[in-house]
């Protein structure tokens, strides 16, 4: 079947997701800080003043109104808790947890409630919740606001995680994880907002749980997360130079973590690079590599390499953030590291 | 501040060096001029000591790591002293001048091979499925994990074999992969010609037979053949000073020293220790010499001043039995002499035909320095030369 | 309010079982038949029923820790709950929730929750729902006087007033947070003060008075399901238990107890309806005796349910996900 596509921004193919999904069910309702903006403001009744802080979610309030597309106080655990309850009782919110780091406020109401629900209950509930969350440094926003934390919810048992790194990505996974009956946290990289990419016009979904392989290759393993794949591909580019092929695999969603795929990659490289711009304790980039070691040691012919942000907080001054950043020139030097 | 340990350099024409065994451990106190570590190189095994006093603080270049000269070997420091994490082929030691690594005395040959390095898993995988000894796979590159790409490479070389049980694969490494190399090259950058010339040995045989027991129990060394004709090539080299060359990029050069190199073979490889001035020498000097350089040779002694600053060399195959061959100049060398066996042959003598003791000497030399007719000017002049001992 | 014989009878049953239930459980869990933490509602079963009156099948509940009334309240079926305490596959959360997450969500009742406060938001979230599909369903949120003093709370009352919401909240005032006395951690005089600061109605009721807690529930349940918003009502109680069971309770006196246990609400209730002529004494002994009966009946269900299978631990997490996932890593 041919889909027919158009370039482009990943913010558009997020707005564009979420409008797919609203019309096609109107039990979706979108939630969060200023994801419509001035509501109780004369003369925004039917418009929003900001679309979301960074423009994502422009245009929807005036099209879905403001019974659909909620304002929130400052208040996460209010309004992501509520947007679990929403899903227990038959809503399919969409709660926008500005950025990741402030998920330390409303922890409690993603992992304890909306996550365990449906074990405690002994699968009598199911609880339809997609919370988006703003990832990754980059933006010079510092500390509290740049941190990326996907390992921590892909921990959680009854989470399911994603994370897009292309334009069709964000709209297939994101209307896959709108669809989806688990709860799902879905993680946007905010310096991929304004990339470029072919985006499917139409209905378009893609299930959660699968892996992309977006580079071919038969040298290296090169398994990257979100933005990181950006930079395995530029990575990719030198190296071919050189006369190294790497296949560069994206996951896409961290759970259900599509292995099949990791591990068929690397039983034909025999070589892993993991790409990850979270901290790396307990990190996706120990998972994989353990996941590797343990399922295909017998067909590594180089340990393991892990290319990841320092165990640091993510800091301010250019200079300092740009240093905790994996680069493609660390990417291609790990690459060259397992040769 | 941590004193660096750097890979020397052996010779102008070391490019690595191979890291065969670290005398001490990491923490172990060290002082300067003590024996740190052993290298290879393709020539020559060395002993290099601490440049200073202090605690072996960080070994960068592990055993069976190689690098080129003025790779960073190892940091000697203060106890307790952090040292900076270096990656290991740290490139800018490439281009840096070596720290004066003290080279000591010789130890025995070290011997690098395949065996024991390790290999990974997915290689010791491939093994099992091929049928393939894992210990008998060389790495492609010394010092680093045997792959995948190793076993499959080692397996399709045994099948390529007689078809028979799997034989062993001797790495290219350490003095054998030194020959390898130069000899590749010699053959890639010259333009080698050979020439032969059938020699009456009769009187070369009168000679040494007339020699042989004064040599002995005045000096206690066995004259040989080879030291016949070191004496006579050196006699006519200062004569024909182009064969008496070397050569490099930035021309041919012809030299007025006369350092004869004679070729010693041993298990591991070729080595060619040079005897100095040799056309100055006597009979009885050279003997002597070639009996000492070649012990030294075997024992693994031999110093890099020996094997190095060679203008020609002489490689006999007589005593194994060759009638003729080509030999490959010595890089770099203009030209080298190849010796064939001496036997009683027919031989045509004012028009008959006479039993004579006769052996065949084969030029090669480089035609880019060397054209055939001063070089058949040469071989003819050997050939009277030899013919006309007496 | 009207309160209608069949109400008044409903209501004295419900508290009655709860009793009943919580007593047996008590000894059961003292005998060691109940695996793991059990926190006992007896004493405050008028809080739950006099508001759980005003609401049908269809409405939501979010409870606490100390859930069982609110369950049986709620109408859900105690051979399930008991069976679940127990551990069994035929209880409510097939033995993956046990006493503090029983829920019974075809019943409107979200779950026991063992996080103080975890219920507010959640209950917030079911009245979006119940607003958003327009079904005119009302949440009941109830917490304690510890929970009062959680940011989930907090947030919860504010984000149901601001969106108009029909939640009551309704805070069980038994005056201790576990060991800790309200007078302490409540910065507050009354609990029910703080619904000035959301702009809600809030009152104060005495929650060993049936009626009384009928009476404000009431108000409430039709305030929320005529879209006018969220109220709230502290109810002032006590429970005859301790925090949970094996607590020795010695953060309160005995003549404490002993004042509350001779204001009973069931006996109270029963004398209001008596006097009523809404209740003869016959109709209460066999009220008494059949919800003994029902007790009975559920310990039998849960004794003889079986065990789940220890490889049902990896089922339910979620609707969808590779089974091989969820293993244990070897």
């Amino acid at each position: 079947m041919a889909v027919t596509t158009r370039t482009a921004t990943f913010r558009e193919a997020v707005n564009e997701a979420l409008v797919q999904e609203m019309e096609r069910d109107p039990t979706v309702v979108l939630m969060g800080e200023d994801v419509a903006g001035g509501a109780d403001v004369e003369g925004f009744e039917e418009k929003g003043a900001w679309g979301g802080v960074l423009g994502v979610t422009t245009g929807l309030v005036e099209r879905f109104g403001r019974g659909r597309v909620l304002d929130t106080p400052i208040s996460e655990s209010g309004y992501i808790g509520a947007a679990g309850g929403a899903a227990a009782t038959g809503l399919r919110p969409v709660a926008e947890l500005m950025f990741v780091d402030f998920f330390g406020v409303c922890l409690d109401q993603i992992y304890n409630q909306a996550a365990k629900l449906r074990y405690m209950f002994g699968g009598a509930a199911k609880v339809p919740m997609t919370v988006r969350t703003m990832i990754g440094a980059g933006f010079r926003a510092a500390g509290q606001h740049s941190g990326c934390h996907y390992s921590v919810f892909t921990h959680f048992p009854g989470l399911k995680t994603v994370v897009p790194s292309t334009p069709a990505d964000a709209k297939g996974l994101l209307a896959a994880s709108i669809r989806d009956d688990d709860p799902v946290v879905f993680f946007e990289h905010k310096l991929l907002y304004d990339t470029e990419g072919e985006l499917p016009e139409g209905d378009y979904v893609v299930e959660l749980g699968t892996a992309d392989i977006k580079r071919e290759g038969d040298t290296v393993t090169v398994v990257a997360i979100g933005r990181m794949v950006q930079m395995a591909l530029e990575a990719a580019q030198a190296l071919a130079a050189e006369g190294f092929e790497i296949e560069v695999v994206d996951p896409r969603t961290l759970s259900p973590l599509d292995t099949d795929t990791i591990l068929a990659s690397v039983r034909k490289t025999g070589r892993l690079v993991v790409v990850d711009e979270d901290n790396p304790r307990c990190s996706m980039a120990t998972d994989i590599a353990a996941t590797v070691a343990h399922e295909a040691f017998d067909h590594l012919d180089a340990p393991p390499q892990l290319v990841t942000a320092p165990h640091t907080p993510v800091p301010f001054s250019p200079v300092l953030e740009d240093f905790y950043v994996p680069t493609p020139e660390r990417v291609a030097a790990a690459v060259r590291a397992t040769l | 501040m941590a004193t660096e340990v750097r890979m020397p350099k052996l010779g102008m024409s070391m490019k690595k060096g191979i890291v065969t065994r670290w005398l001490k451990n990491e923490g172990d106190p060290v002082g300067e001029g003590e024996d740190l570590l052993e290298i290879a190189t393709d020539k020559v095994n060395a002993v290099v000591q601490a440049p200073a006093s202090g605690v072996l603080g960080k070994i960068v270049m592990a055993t069976k790591g190689f690098g080129p000269p003025g790779a960073l070997l190892a940091l000697i420091g203060e106890p307790g002293e952090q040292f900076p994490e270096v990656a290991e082929a740290e490139p800018a030691a490439v281009a840096a001048t070596p720290q004066p690594a003290t080279v000591g005395a010789l130890p025995r040959a070290a011997t690098v091979s395949g065996n024991g390095v390790a290999a990974s898993p997915a290689a010791k995988r491939r093994a099992r499925e091929l049928g393939v000894d894992i210990a008998a796979v060389p790495p492609a590159v010394a010092g680093k994990r045997i792959t995948t790409d190793d076993v499959e490479a080692y397996a399709a070389l045994r099948e390529a074999g007689a078809g028979g049980p799997p034989g062993r694969v001797v790495p290219f490494e350490g003095v054998r992969g030194a020959v390898a190399e130069h000899m590749t090259s010699s053959l890639q950058q010259m333009a080698q010609v050979t020439i032969t010339r059938e020699v009456d040995a009769s009187a070369l045989v009168a000679r040494r037979a007339a020699l042989a027991a004064g040599f002995e129990a005045a000096a206690g060394v066995l004259l040989s053949y080879t030291d016949l004709l070191i004496q006579a090539v050196a006699g006519l080299l200062p004569k024909h000073p182009r064969v008496n060359s070397t050569a490099d990029d930035a021309g041919i050069h012809e030299h007025e020293e006369v350092h004869v190199g004679f070729a010693v073979a041993l298990d591991e490889g070729l080595i060619v220790p040079v005897i100095r001035d040799a056309d100055k020498a006597s009979l009885g000097v050279v003997a002597q010499a070639r009996v000492e350089l070649a012990g030294k040779c075997r024992d693994g002694l031999i110093g890099l001043d020996e094997i190095e600053g060679g203008t020609f060399t002489i490689t006999n195959l007589g005593s194994f039995g060759a009638d003729a061959f080509t030999p490959i100049v010595n890089p770099p060398q203009s030209a080298i002499l190849g010796v064939g066996r001496i036997v009683e042959r027919p031989a045509a003598v004012d028009g008959r035909v006479e039993v004579r003791p006769t052996m065949w000497l084969s030029l090669t030399f480089d035609h880019r320095s060397l054209d055939g007719a001063p070089a058949a000017k040469f071989l003819a002049e050997l050939a009277d030369a030899l013919e006309g001992l007496g | 309010m009207e309160l209608t014989k069949d109400k008044a009878l409903w209501m004295y049953e419900r508290m009655v079982l709860v009793r009943t239930f919580e007593e047996r459980v008590s000894k059961l869990f003292a005998d060691g038949e109940i695996p793991g933490f059990v926190h006992l509602y007896a004493g405050e079963e008028a809080v739950a029923v006099g508001v759980c009156a005003h609401l049908d099948h269809a409405d939501f509940i979010t409870s606490t820790h100390r859930g069982h009334g609110h369950c049986i309240a709620k109408g859900v079926d105690v051979k399930r709950m008991m069976a679940e305490l127990f551990g069994r596959v035929d209880g409510l959360c097939r033995g993956k929730g046990g006493s503090m997450h029983v829920a019974d969500v075809s019943m409107g009742m979200l779950g026991a929750n063992g996080i103080v406060g975890g219920g507010p938001p959640l209950a917030c979230g079911a009245a979006l729902t119940a607003k958003t599909l327009g079904t005119q369903q009302v949440a009941a949120c109830f917490f304690g006087d510890g929970a009062a003093e959680q940011g989930t709370t907090h947030e919860g009352m504010n984000l149901a007033a601001i969106w108009n919401l029909p939640v009551v909240f309704v805070c069980e005032n038994n005056q201790f947070a576990e060991s800790t006395p309200v007078t302490y951690h409540c910065a507050a005089g009354d609990i029910a003060e703080r619904a000035a600061s959301y702009n809600i109605p809030g009152v104060t009721v005495d929650g060993f008075d049936l009626l009384a807690m009928y009476e404000a529930a009431g108000a409430a349940v039709e305030r929320a399901r005529a879209g006018e918003g969220p109220s709230l009502i502290e109810a002032k109680t006590w429970r005859y238990f301790g925090h949970f069971e094996g607590d020795q309770v010695t953060y309160r006196t005995a003549e404490q107890s002993a004042d509350y246990r001779e204001r009973d609400p069931i006996k109270r209730f029963a004398d209001q309806i008596v006097s009523r002529d809404l209740a003869v004494p016959g109709d209460l002994e066999t009220i008494q005796r059949s919800a003994e009966t029902e007790i009975e009946e559920a310990l039998e269900y849960a004794r003889s349910s079986p065990m789940p299978q220890p490889e049902d631990c990896l089922t339910d997490v979620y609707v969808s996900y590779p089974a091989a996932k969820l293993a244990a890593s070897a």
